[in-house]
């Protein structure tokens, strides 16, 4: 801190004032932000230095292990994000429309895909709790990108495909799904829709609404139940494929599930979309629990 | 002592170009760095810079005394060590008797 942080701060603070005092605002406003970019760039090359110092403390098998799961889990989310978004483009009439699609891949790329890397990448091997940290915070930046994806990426990817299509002069009848708006466009229609007795479609758009809270943490519930329950001796590669699409396909099954139930009034929106990750996370609990 | 390598002193260009400020002003904030090196070091990475090279021992810093205003902290004034002074000689004759086109 005292020999980072603290000379950024007070040279700043020197730049600063000295420009007031002659009167410089312009100048002042100036210091003031390429002091911010230069905090900023202070704390991330610190950070970044730290975490390739603690890593180089490592064993080298963790870091190696490491190295494989994050490289694996970015081969698997691009090749399904390619098979999501690129193969209905093949029969489109505007291919380059691809890039509105791209957005909506992610939210099921990503969780996949890193449940996949982790499976094959760690998979068969004792899992130091070093390991397990690093992995779990991984999960965790995932999840947040995955949020950031849903909350403002695909509404606008989705309002940017309808202003193109109407600027190619086509007439684009359809109504904007829940994935296309906004969180307060999304708290409007559901407004309206109870308002006007609508109950079905005001309990699927509620449900779409806890959806995009619960969906980003997809990546967190598989990866602390993968971490979980992967076999610790060695296996064949394609067991750990087969496992890591067993525990995909039960969360995403667990989601239809919710859907399911909350559309019919059985449960409560928020508890039908929160479903899959309160099942996942107590399995979690459970099964770290009988193995300490 | 035995089986232990000796570190190997190493001097970036950054750091030689800080050495050789810190050598001609004898007394530099990290800012005023960034001005005397005309842009060739820059505001953020700097103080990492200063940061290593203090971890090296190529150079001292001290805190100034803190100013008369409320609030402000006191700014830290860098200088060079007599490692440093040695590094940036032999590294600069090395350099000379290596590539003596580029030498500066």
């Amino acid at each position: 801190m005292e020999r980072l942080i603290d000379p950024v701060l007070a040279d700043l603070q020197s730049e600063y004032g000295g420009a007031l005092r002659l009167g410089q605002v312009w100048r002042g406003r100036w210091v003031l932000v390429a002091g911010y970019v230069a905090f900023l760039k202070v704390v991330t090359v610190h950070g970044c230095e730290m975490a390739i110092q603690t890593m180089r403390d490592w064993p080298s098998d963790d870091r190696q292990a490491l190295g494989r799961t994050i490289g694996l889990s970015l081969v698997a989310m691009l090749a399904l994000t390619i098979l999501i978004s690129v193969w209905p483009m093949l029969y489109a009439s505007q291919p380059g429309l691809l890039v509105y699609m791209l957005p909506q891949a992610l939210p099921i790329a990503v969780p996949v895909g890193f449940t996949l890397g982790i499976f094959c990448g760690l998979g068969g091997r004792a899992v130091s709790r070093r390991l397990a940290g690093c992995v779990l915070a991984a999960a965790l930046a995932c999840s947040v990108v995955s949020f950031a994806t849903m909350a403002w990426m695909i509404p606008a990817a989705g309002q940017a495909y309808v202003s193109f299509e109407e600027s190619l002069g086509k007439q684009i009848t359809l109504t904007h799904g829940p994935l296309e708006l906004t969180f307060s466009e999304l708290g409007r229609q559901i407004d309206s829709f109870t308002r006007t007795g609508r109950t079905r479609e005001a309990r699927k758009f509620t449900h779409a609404y806890h959806m995009r809270w619960a969906l980003p943490f997809a990546t967190l519930a598989l990866t602390l139940l993968a971490l979980c329950v992967m076999p610790r001796r060695a296996r064949g590669r394609w067991m750990l494929g087969v496992g890591a699409c067993g525990v995909c396909l039960t969360y995403y099954a667990l989601l239809a599930a919710g859907e399911w139930v909350g559309a019919h009034g059985m449960m409560p929106a928020f508890a039908g979309a929160w479903l899959a990750n309160i099942v996942f996370a107590v399995a979690s609990a459970y099964t770290l629990f009988r193995c300490t | 002592m035995a089986g232990r390598r000796p570190r190997v002193l190493t001097l970036s260009a950054k750091e030689s170009l800080v050495l050789e400020l810190l050598i001609r002003e004898k007394e530099m904030y990290g800012l005023q760095l960034v001005a005397a090196s005309r842009r060739r070091l820059k505001r953020g990475t700097v103080y990492v810079t200063l940061g290593r090279m203090e971890d090296k021992g190529y150079i001292a810093s001290r805190l100034e005394a803190p100013p008369s205003e409320a609030g402000g902290l006191p700014r830290r004034l860098y200088q060079a060590t007599a490692l440093g002074r040695r590094v940036l000689k032999v590294w600069t004759a090395a350099a000379r008797a290596i590539v003596p086109e580029f030498a500066r």
